[in-house]
């Protein structure tokens, strides 16, 4: 699934290990989800929109146009 | 489960996880060293001139119940608490790589045991080995692991 997570990442000049200790996860699990090789479970979801003040419509697309 | 608000609770849960993977390690060393002792003891009463190690991986080794017990009961509580202990400190994404990995460890062994099983009742291949079988799941297993964690 497509994300703008690296995007957010960069706009706070944070590392992935930076992220990742925020998400309580580990690097490889942030960067598994910026490269698209995993989706985050939903609850992870929530917490990554929560910690960029967003949501999470706006930070995963999963490839269906909205009319 | 990390506090936004509150930043360093991300140190606290990180820390943690270190010290449950530093618990990983050291454990397993222990227990590893508890058995390999106590192998080398009973064999040694037993007077044997030849190697444990060998005669294990042979099957020739001959164990005093004693022993036998002590290490069975290492082994059966030791290494489902270290597993738990792991799994308790893993990310969801490594819990879902350590998943795929084993539920296809669980396949290729069920697969190739029952077509050497087939191919062994034929005659065109000798008897089935189970260690070779479950060490190749096993190394399957940590090779998908790996590629799923870390590529």
């Amino acid at each position: 699934m497509k994300n703008t997570l690296k995007v957010l990442r960069a706009m706070r000049n944070w590392s992935q290990a930076d992220l990742a200790e925020h998400l309580d996860v580990s690097r490889q699990a942030v960067n598994a989800i910026e490269t698209g090789k995993y989706d985050p479970s939903l609850p992870l979801a929530f917490k990554i929109a929560r910690l960029f003040d967003s949501q999470i419509e706006n930070i995963f697309d999963d490839g269906t146009s909205h009319d | 489960m990390i506090d936004e608000q509150n930043p360093a609770s991300g140190s606290r849960t990180k820390a943690r996880r270190k010290a449950y993977m530093r618990w990983l390690l050291i454990v397993p060393a222990i227990i590893g060293a508890v058995i390999g002792t106590l192998l080398v003891v009973s064999n040694e009463r037993s007077g044997s001139e030849r190697d444990i190690i060998d005669d294990l991986v042979s099957g020739a080794a001959t164990l005093d119940p004693t022993t036998g017990l002590i290490v069975s009961a290492i082994i059966a509580i030791g290494i489902p608490i270290t597993f738990y202990k792991w799994h308790k400190s893993i990310d969801e994404q490594e819990e879902r790589a350590v998943l795929w990995a084993n539920t296809l460890a669980l396949y290729f062994g069920l697969i190739l045991w029952l077509a050497w099983w087939v191919l062994a009742a034929t005659k065109l291949v000798p008897p089935v080995n189970l260690e070779i079988v479950v060490l190749a799941s096993a190394i399957l297993s940590l090779v998908y692991w790996a590629w799923k964690k870390f590529l």
